[in-house]
This record gives structure tokens, sequence and C-alpha cells, in this order.
């Protein structure tokens, strides 16, 4: 199946890209998709922080299993307001 | 979902005006409308800050946003409320964000903008790059995420 990831900030800047498309086997999990991405966009792994996921612009577990054509974005620690 | 009409979101690139904010705001049934203005300061860990940019996860932070303005607004009793925050490029001193909020009684009112800005700065996909002159970084301020722990990568 594939996902749609988008990347925003300094997420955006190590990925490269502000979305990609990622295959993933069926009923992979977001931990399973962030390790996907870890793997493409080595720089990751150094990050201080856990990244937040979210599916479909809410957040969910890294257990959540996703579907097709779903929305995901990591975010890294956010500074608005 | 039918969205709440007394519920005013907006994420803009253009400057904010907020007297209008506090207008859209104010309601017959109100006692008061009380207003949280965040601003764009000159100086971050005794660095002097040229300038922002604000990005955002426009769609997500636009329904996380109305998420939390009508929990809040049916939690506390409020009459209406607006949360505007600027995305792009500001100067310092520029409105970076206005929540405001009508209420019967001023007790509520206070306590949904200190809630709704706590949970704005924690939860909302909003980022911040803040030029200095020591050069430009993507602030960490919420404080939702945790330390990556030691040996783990998810």
């Amino acid at each position: 199946m594939k996902v749609r990831v988008v990347h925003f900030a300094l997420m955006r800047e190590l990925c490269g890209c502000d979305a990609e498309a990622l295959s993933l086997p069926e009923a992979a999990t977001v931990r399973e998709a962030w390790r996907a991405i870890c793997r493409i966009h080595g720089a990751l792994l150094d990050l201080p922080y856990e990244a937040r996921p979210a599916v479909n612009r809410r957040f969910a577990s890294w257990d959540a299993p996703l579907a097709e054509g779903q929305e995901l974005c990591f975010l890294l620690p956010t500074s608005g307001g | 979902m039918e969205s709440h009409p007394d519920v005013l979101i907006e994420l803009t690139y253009e400057p904010i005006d907020e007297q209008n904010i506090i207008t859209k705001v104010r309601d017959d049934a109100a006692g008061c409308v009380v207003t949280f203005t965040g601003t764009v300061r000159n100086h971050h860990g005794g660095k002097r800050v040229l300038s922002l940019r604000y990005e955002a996860y426009e769609t997500m932070a636009a329904e996380l946003l109305r998420d939390m303005a009508e929990k809040a607004r049916e939690r506390l009793g409020l009459l209406r409320l607006a949360i505007v925050h600027r995305l792009g490029s500001v100067a310092i001193g520029d409105t970076a964000v206005v929540i405001a909020v009508s209420a019967a009684h001023r007790a509520a009112a206070f306590e949904a903008c200190r809630q709704l800005v706590d949970a704005l700065k924690d939860d909302v996909p909003i980022w911040k790059l803040e030029t200095t002159e020591e050069g430009s970084a993507w602030l960490a301020e919420s404080r939702a995420f945790n330390p990556k722990k030691a040996g783990k990568d998810n």
C-alpha cells in the first residue's frame, strides 16, 4: 500500500522535500512508516527529540495501523504562538 | 461536521487586525471580552532577533484549533471566540497571534485565553524559524515532545 508523508519546517529541510509517497506492507504501523522514512533520510536518527505522528491530520499512536492513501506527518517540536 | 458559527479560526499571511477580531467576538449576552495578543519579541536567549518566519501544517493546525476552541467553548460556557495566527515572514513587534473570547463573566474568559494559548503552543503544528545575528534556527518550544531515549529510535 502507499501512504503520503508530508513534511514541514525542520522536517522538510532534513528530508529535502515537502511530501513523498511511501510504499509499505499492508497494515504497516505508524512506527514502521517512521523507520522507513529514517532509512531514506538518515539525518533523522540524530534528532534529540521523538517526533509526534499524525494520521489524516490527527495525532496518532505509534502502533496505529495505516491504510492505503492516508496522509501521514511526523511533527518535530513546534513553536507556534 | 458542521462548524460552529461562533468560533472563528484563521491562519493568515496578512497582518492581523486585532480590533476587528475583538469586534467579531462581541456579544450582547457577554459581560466581557478577554484578548491574548502574542507579539514578536526582539530578543531571545540573550541574542538580538532580526526576523521570524512562521510555517504551519495548515490543514491540521486549522482543524486542531477549531476542535480546541469548540471544546473550550463547551467546557467553559463561552459565548464567542476567535483564534487568529499569522504565518509567513513577520517583523519585530508584529502581532503573531490573537485569541479573543467573550463570556458572561470574566473568570471563564480569562481561563479560556490561558488554556488556549498553552494548548496552541504545545500541540498545534506551527513552527517558527528565528533569525538572529548568529543565523537561523527552527525553534522547539512545545512541552509535548519527549527527548529521545538512548538506544531507541522508534
